[in-house]
């Protein structure tokens, strides 16, 4: 648990944090969301003291950081900025392995732990562990941060808008990547975002800054349902409820009326009878989906299956329509962090859920 | 070519003056370079940066100083010998050195210093593992000047009697005898171009190939 203590730091006469009390939360993700210069960065870099605060005090379990070494402390605890963060002249086994030699760790050790680190962030360790950030892509090397940060197993994990620079199709999916990292992993994120859409999909609970003040502070469901002011609806992105709608995750309006069956069964069944829609699933891999209605004129169904988007239960139904009207994709097929199906969306049936909310 | 003619006669002399030059040259670039590199990264600490930023104006005005004017200066000090050529280079070499390190080490961007500290680097540290190899390509380079302009600028320390080959040079102006003039003057750049050579090897494998760009 990290406890923000009436935390303060002044520049002169202008006041970047302002008596801040906030409790973080053990093993869940914590956003702080804001404006730029609303002091969230300023936040995040207090707890691992590379800003001294100039009143208050910050707790990790209890203790004091002001007592701590701060050298000790920043080793302790990850740390993953943007993709500057990288050190350009170290490969990638040198930069994911910078901690652990900070820490004195042998060479085997920290070998091995790169290697387990890279397999963990998905990059084959042979292939990639020689390499130089400048040979990797964008979100190989936001990748490579994650797993720096991971490195000498931190419980404490502090996130600089991590996917900041990274184009949108590539945040999708490292954000999915993140969600599936942390329900492993179960480590106390904050995160630091302007991103609303980013904050809702990742987020257990989000505190909202302005000015330097703690607006608000909530498990990310309160927070939609019951925003406390006029400036938190408005950070929401909307001053209309069908725009706010947009913001609510994925799984809660999912169309759960489908079944799931296997390309063994779907044959053995020639076809996909009354059901209203059947997700074709093999193992862990989803190949499809047909739709009641659709014309199945080949002889094998399997054939007929329509190509389908993946969004994580977490993403909000903006980021579902974006992800659609991009690949020109009928439906999504809304899974969870195990990848078990929660059901699927389509555009028409977004449009409809807002105008279910205006009425 | 009676330049190769004199030199192939007067060899054990010739190589004498070689050895005598590369001393002089050694002594001075080894004290500019541990110089100029501790000046560099004391000026570039957070607190003294503004000195770092006012000495990059300085010291590229400071390259328009006569090279002989500093040498005459020192031997109104030292005297006759190769002490005062070594201090002379010394100080003359010290420029192109301290201008690469603190302008490359000030260019060091501040996210670089920062992700250091947030990984838990000490300050030293962070000198050490980022911010020198960071300005490692243009720290080599000054240096390469520095050698470039020493080996030339040590045969005018000749005439403080400091020896080396400006002395082939000289005796060749005085006596009329152009072959010894053209013979040290092809020894001098023949040495400056061999050493840079030798340091381009250096500087390739000082500097990570991650700062190179990839095509």
């Amino acid at each position: 648990m990290i406890e923000l203590d009436a935390v303060t730091k002044r520049y002169g006469d202008k006041t970047a944090v302002d008596r801040l009390t906030v409790t973080i939360p053990d093993r869940a993700v914590t956003i702080l969301l804001g404006p730029s210069g609303c002091g969230k960065t300023t936040t995040l870099k207090m707890i691992n003291r590379l800003i001294e605060p100039t009143g208050g005090d910050i707790r990790i379990d209890g203790h004091s950081i002001a007592t701590m070494d701060p050298i000790a402390l920043r080793r302790s605890i990850g740390y993953v900025i943007q993709e500057t963060g990288l050190f350009p002249h170290y490969t990638v086994e040198a930069n994911i392995g910078v901690v652990p030699r900070l820490l004195g760790w042998d060479s085997k050790r920290i070998r091995a732990r790169t290697d387990e680190l890279l397999e963990l962030v998905n990059l084959k360790a042979a292939e990639y562990r020689g390499r130089y950030p400048n040979e990797l892509s964008g979100g190989e090397r936001q990748r490579v941060g994650v797993a720096r940060a991971l490195a000498a197993d931190p419980a404490i994990l502090l996130m600089d808008e991590p996917f900041g620079a990274i184009d949108p199709i590539n945040r999708r999916s490292l954000q999915d990547f993140f969600l599936r990292l942390q329900s492993d992993l179960r480590r106390t994120v904050v995160f630091v975002t302007h991103d609303i859409g980013e904050a809702v999909k990742l987020g257990d609970n989000i505190a909202i800054m302005r000015d330097g003040h703690l607006v608000q502070m909530d498990t990310t469901h309160e927070l939609l349902e019951h925003p406390a002011d006029a400036f938190v609806t408005q950070l929401l992105g909307a001053t209309r409820s069908s725009e706010q709608v947009l913001l609510s995750r994925a799984a809660r309006y999912v169309d759960t009326a489908f079944v799931v069956m296997s390309t063994e069964q779907l044959r053995g069944a020639g076809g996909i009878g009354d059901a209203p829609l059947v997700v074709l699933k093999d193992g862990d891999t989803i190949r499809g989906y047909l739709e009641q209605g659709q014309d199945i004129a080949c002889d094998d169904p399997v054939d007929a299956v329509c190509t389908f988007e993946t969004v994580s239960g977490n993403a909000t139904l903006l980021e579902v329509v974006r992800t659609l009207l991009a690949s020109g994709r009928k439906r999504a097929i809304v899974v969870d962090r195990d990848g078990a199906v929660l059901g699927t969306l389509s555009v028409p049936m977004i449009v409809h859920i807002m105008e279910g909310v205006l009425q | 070519m009676s330049a190769f003619r004199y030199l192939a006669q007067n060899w054990p002399e010739v190589s004498a003056k070689i050895t005598q030059h590369l001393s002089i040259v050694g002594a001075a670039v080894l004290v500019s370079l541990v110089t100029g590199v501790v000046l560099g990264i004391l000026f570039t600490r957070p607190g003294l940066k503004r000195v770092g930023q006012a000495l990059v104006g300085i010291t590229g005005a400071a390259q328009a100083i006569p090279s002989i004017a500093v040498i005459a200066l020192i031997f109104a000090y030292t005297g006759i010998g190769a002490r005062t050529a070594v201090i002379a280079l010394s100080l003359y070499g010290i420029v192109p050195i301290l201008f690469n390190v603190v302008s490359a080490l000030l260019l060091v961007p501040a996210e670089m210093l920062e992700a250091g500290m947030g990984v838990g680097m000490t300050p030293v540290q962070v000198l050490v593992h980022v911010e020198l190899p960071l300005a490692a390509q243009s720290i080599v380079t000054g240096l390469r000047t520095t050698v470039t302009l020493d080996i030339s600028t040590a045969t005018v320390a000749s005439v403080v009697g400091a020896g080396g080959l400006g002395d082939i040079i000289f005796v060749g102006l005085s006596v009329v005898r152009p072959d010894m003039i053209v013979a040290g003057t092809l020894l001098v750049a023949g040495l400056a171009i061999l050493s840079d050579a030798g340091l381009a090897l250096v500087q390739r494998r000082v500097v990570s190939p991650g700062l190179l760009h990839v095509p």
